[in-house]
């Protein structure tokens, strides 16, 4: 039972996600000054107002959707093309070989800083940069996984034999490398989901997260930190949110890495 | 392919790296929106086109891309990156004095995060309440951002207990307020090197112990302490070791959230505070010497492994 | 501040004596161990150049360093500085005599050369000078002798001295007059000590100011605290002594610490800006509406946490007879209204416009937000659109938005302030895109020309009434401006209005620690 309480908080989570907005009647952008800094518990506002008056928990609702939507879509962005990067650097070998890969250190070498501002300086803070630039920041890391893990691939017997049996290429690439490097791939997707949420909080604390008013948990913990000394409770709120959907995939991408790798099965 | 050449071929396309990362950086920033002189004086009355042309000349941002790129490329081979629109200074000069902090901070981080990590690493192998603690609290501190944690930090011991200054730098001159201030900052950005480590730890621990030699020591009969650190840490922390090199070199320069929360003058905001008034010589500059330090632990990082394993200078 | 300018000019001289002759020498002397003040400073400021404005932070520094000919002192009043007097000789000719034996920190005499070299430098177009407005009407600069000045302009402007309080209009040698050049050497009452950059700037006592025996610290520290809740936070651990630009999220924090004084005033204002050349805000009747539609206390509440004051006019400073209460009272939030001046406008419901704003201040950002509501409740969808400064300022500047949302501190307290704000970009970057605001400045020009204020106010009425139906600018709330401060600094004020930006820097050469 233990082992599927990772996955079933993570289904949880996406459910909430998608089903969330349905389940609070609330407009998560409806503003009412009168009614703002309402702490938690007051009637209709289960989890208390922000600065506007707006409800928090259906903005944690709708934020939720925001949230994990940004993060799996650039993860998936990510995952495809740094799968597509280093397979292909890693079979096609020789001067290929040796530009896709420098051009992926030539990327992990540019401060994620700095890329980070200047998309969003030229394209604005908005739901689509915010996932470009993650995609972006995210995309060495998969390609550097797909490459390593292909090269060990492609010397193993069963590969060697299929190229000299004249398999075709194509037939190679995704009836056997594919689904042998799937499973480190998909622990590293796992592990930056949960980066994903957390450089997303961040980039909203430099004001270069998604266009207001839509809200993103990443967004209200950094907004909340500048009431931090007056109503803590709008960081804390979101940040509990935040800080859980991290552990869950987190620990979740650390599951699956021991599943795949059997040197750590054995344990203590 | 002997070593040297090895050492000669990495450095040279370490070279052309620093040199590809330049020239991107340079080319983004002539496509973001957004002009230095109309941002400097955004604040002055009445400023029409005629005076921002003006001033644009005087600062040479009239003149083609192609021509500053060389000019900046050039500059670069002589170790001059320019003059800070901002500032009115060398590029250089501030940039040094950031990096002094941003060093300073990320080498005290670095190391008692390492040290804490190896030591919670090893204690999670051996004991159960260590083992507890790490799979509790590693993933725990890992989730939370690094801006929250400090900003609690910040609540809890200096504005509530009074302990600590809740900010700022304090020259090397006067060492106690110079440390004082440095305790919260490193705490933050400790933590979760901390908990990488100790992950790390407990996972190459945990290898090394499968190993023919320790069944072999444990065979012999040496007290479980003798073998766990002659032949199991030791063995261990070679790989612990080459990984903190490379998050080393990854964090000089990613400390800007810690930054701003301790108000630390840091080359992490120093780089935001250029974006955001498009002080090109400033933005290059900093990307220069953040990049430069990446890729230059990275190389030294391939050569030990060419050095250790000769069949990678082989291919 | 009945006592302003022309009323004032004849009391000036025996005032300027009246300082000269140290009647407080005894006071200064009971304080000779001057302490030094920790500030914690808003911005960086590492680098001063001579002329154009770069910011609050900057002012203040500016403050210490620099002195002009006149200042402001702690009733907002204009005061001799290095002029030991002035006149005004006719309504478009100021005479000024300096100080005996003034110097620059370095010891370089300051003499009537000095003053005319600094003020034809700014009075030069592509200086961008703060006080450029005030200079572009110079007919010429006299020095009959080395302590005397004429300025003649080509037309009256009765708020010439203003200007010349201004924080950058201090005097510079002769070396800080080139573009580019650093300007920290000046003849204020604190000379550069140490400028360590991106961290602090220490200044100590000046031995060359003329008025050094009222100067009660020895000297002043900046350090920059860039963040708002990073600068309270040291205020409260007592790691600075001082701060300006207090958070409005953190009025209540330092108000609630016994040790702390929070001193607040009404300070500069946040307004909307449009694109006039497109549709819909082309059409006056557009502007009217969204002039009815915005609800300012929201503004107040949700921008500055409560602490400001919503703007139903244009924003008028306190004591200054030029202006009329009515200016004040042009629009009202009136929703409904609104509605029916868009309808009038033949403005579809569900109309799609732009609202840009910028995500470098929160205050920026969270005011769009407010509006964004208040226009949705009237029928137009505003869309925010939120980069960082310059991305917004280039924006701005070259008209790319349907609204904007823009601050503004007027470096003046008269009514010819208006002028930066009506006349539309590109030619002032103020202003709304692509406004002809011709008409409006020909008013404001015609009543800074009178001497009589009440005719003169109802020049500017005029100006007014234009503004209220055309609504070139729209004003919409003045935020609370605070500097904070240690229970053990003394004599020190925060002007409101308009000065305490740009007069209230002035007030720290009389501060003190007990």
């Amino acid at each position: 039972m233990k082992r599927y309480i990772l996955p079933l908080l993570a289904i949880t989570l996406i459910v909430f996600a998608v089903a969330g907005p349905v389940l609070v009647s609330a407009d998560p952008i409806k503003q009412n000054i009168v009614a703002r800094f309402a702490p938690i518990g007051t009637p209709g506002h289960l989890l208390g107002t922000d600065n506007f008056g707006r409800d928090v928990l259906a903005r944690i609702a709708a934020g939720a959707r925001v949230e994990l939507f940004t993060a799996l879509l650039s993860t998936l962005i990510a995952l495809t093309a740094g799968v597509v990067i280093g397979v292909t650097a890693a079979y096609s070998q020789g001067l290929t070989e040796g530009v896709l890969m420098r051009l992926v250190d030539v990327m992990l070498s540019i401060p994620p800083l700095i890329l980070a501002l200047l998309v969003v300086a030229s394209l604005g803070p908005s739901v689509l940069t915010l996932i470009g630039v993650l995609a972006l920041l995210f995309t060495p890391g998969f390609a550097r996984v797909a490459y390593g893990q292909t090269l060990s691939v492609r010397s193993r017997p069963f590969i060697q034999a299929a190229v000299i049996y004249g398999a075709p290429r194509r037939a190679i690439v995704f009836g056997q490398i594919l689904p042998n490097i799937a499973a480190p791939l998909l622990a590293q997707a796992s592990l930056t989901i949960a980066s994903a949420i957390l450089v997303g909080s961040g980039l909203g604390y430099l004001g270069l997260g998604i266009r207001p008013p839509m809200p993103s948990w990443g967004g209200m913990v950094a907004d909340g930190q500048r009431y931090l000394g007056s109503h803590p409770m709008l960081m804390i709120v979101p940040g509990v949110f935040v800080v859980s959907t991290i552990l869950v995939f987190s620990v979740l991408g650390d599951v699956l890495r021991t599943l795949w790798d059997p040197r750590e099965r054995g344990g203590r | 392919m002997g070593l040297a050449a090895y050492c000669a071929k990495r450095l040279l396309v370490g070279l052309a790296m620093v040199v590809c990362v330049q020239v991107i950086i340079f080319l983004a920033i002539q496509v973001v929106p957004g002009d230095p002189v109309e941002a400097m004086m955004s604040e002055t009355a009445g400023v029409g086109p005629e005076v921002i042309e003006a001033l644009r000349q005087q600062f040479g941002l009239d003149k083609p891309i192609p021509v500053r790129l060389l000019d900046h490329i050039v500059g670069l081979f002589r170790l001059d990156l320019g003059t800070s629109l901002q500032y009115n200074q060398s590029a250089f000069a501030i940039i040094t004095s950031r990096l002094a902090v941003s060093i300073e901070l990320v080498v005290l981080a670095a190391f008692f995060g390492i040290v804490g990590g190896i030591f919670f690493g090893s204690l999670s192998v051996r004991t159960r309440w260590g083992d507890r603690l790490i799979s509790v609290c590693g993933p725990f501190i890992l989730s939370v951002p690094g801006y929250v944690l400090g900003s609690v930090l910040i609540l809890a011991l200096s504005l509530t207990l009074g302990w600590l200054p809740a900010g700022g730098m304090a020259p090397f001159s006067d060492p106690l307020a110079h440390m004082q201030r440095l305790v919260l900052p490193v705490i933050t950005l400790a933590l979760p090197i901390a908990a990488t480590i100790a992950k790390v730890t407990r996972f190459e621990i945990l290898e090394v112990r499968t190993q023919d030699w320790v069944r072999t020591s444990r065979a012999y009969g040496f007290p479980t302490k003798v073998t766990f650190r002659r032949d199991i840490l030791r063995n261990a922390l070679t790989p612990v070791l080459t990984i903190s090199a490379l998050e080393l070199g990854g964090l000089i320069g990613a400390t800007v959230l810690v930054e701003k929360v301790f108000n630390l003058p840091g080359l992490g905001s120093l780089l935001v505070s250029a974006v955001g008034i498009r002080d090109y010589a400033l933005i290059q500059g900093a990307v220069f010497v953040i990049s430069t330090f990446y890729i230059i632990i990275n190389i030294a990082a391939d050569i030990m492994y060419g050095f250790l394993d000769p069949r990678v200078s082989k291919r | 501040m009945g006592l302003r300018r022309r009323t004032f000019l004849g009391l000036a001289t025996a005032m300027g004596v009246a300082a000269l002759t140290g009647s407080n020498s005894e006071l200064a002397l009971a304080r000779d161990s001057g302490k030094t003040l920790t500030f914690g400073l808003s911005a960086n400021v590492g680098n001063l150049v001579y002329g154009p404005s770069r910011g609050a932070a900057q002012f203040i520094v500016n403050q210490q360093l620099h002195r002009g000919l006149v200042k402001f002192d702690e009733n907002g009043r204009i005061v001799p500085a290095l002029a030991e007097s002035f006149e005004a000789v006719d309504p478009s000719t100021y005479r000024f005599t300096l100080r005996d034996g003034l110097t620059f920190h370095d010891g370089s005499p300051i003499t009537s050369a000095t003053v005319k070299a600094s003020l034809d430098y700014l009075a030069n177009r592509s200086v961008g000078a703060a006080i450029y407005a005030a200079l572009s009407t110079l007919a010429s600069i006299e020095t009959p002798d080395a302590r005397t000045v004429v300025i003649k302009l080509s037309k009256p402007n009765a708020s010439f001295l203003d200007y010349l309080a201004d924080p950058n209009a201090g005097i510079s040698p002769a070396s800080a007059l080139a573009s580019g050049a650093a300007n920290w050497i000046g003849a204020g009452p604190f000379k550069l000590q140490a400028n360590d950059s991106g961290v602090s700037l220490t200044l100590a006592k000046a031995d060359t100011y003329y008025d050094k025996d009222n100067v009660a610290l020895a000297g002043i520290k900046f350090i920059y605290y860039p963040d708002s809740t990073a600068r309270t936070n040291a205020l409260i651990a007592g790691d600075v002594q001082m701060i300006d630009f207090v958070g409005w999220e953190d009025f209540d924090r330092v108000e609630a610490d016994k040790k702390l004084v929070l001193d607040a005033v009404p300070g500069p204002f946040v307004y909307m800006l449009f694109n006039t050349e497109r549709a819909p805000f082309d059409n006056p009747k557009v502007r009217q509406a969204v002039a009815h539609a915005i609800n300012r206390e929201n503004v107040v509440a949700a921008a500055f946490y409560g602490h400001g004051t919503p703007l139903n006019g244009i924003p008028v400073s306190p004591g200054n007879d030029r202006f009329d209460p009515k200016m004040g009272e042009l629009w009202t939030y009136d929703p409904d209204k609104a509605r029916a001046l868009l309808a009038s406008a033949g403005v579809a419901e569900g109309l799609k416009v732009s609202l840009l704003t910028s995500s470098t201040y929160s205050f920026f950002r969270d005011m769009a937000l407010s509006v964004q509501a208040d226009l949705q409740a009237v029928g137009i969808e505003a869309e925010l659109d939120a980069p960082d400064w310059p991305t917004y300022t280039a924006s701005k500047n070259s008209g790319k938005y349907g609204l904007a949302v823009a601050g503004g501190a007027p470096s003046v307290t008269g009514p010819v302030y208006l002028q930066a704000y009506v006349v539309g970009a590109p030619a002032s970057s103020f202003g709304s895109y692509g406004y002809n605001a011709s008409d409006i400045v020909a008013h404001i020009q015609a009543g800074e020309a009178l001497s009589n204020d009440a005719a003169a106010r109802a020049e500017y009425m005029k100006a007014v009434d234009i503004i209220r139906d055309a609504v070139p600018f729209l004003p919409v709330a003045q935020r609370s401006q605070a500097f904070a401060r240690s229970n053990t600094v003394e004599g020190f004020k925060n002007l409101p209005g308009f000065l305490s930006i740009t007069g209230t820097g002035y007030m720290l050469e009389k501060t003190s620690i007990r």
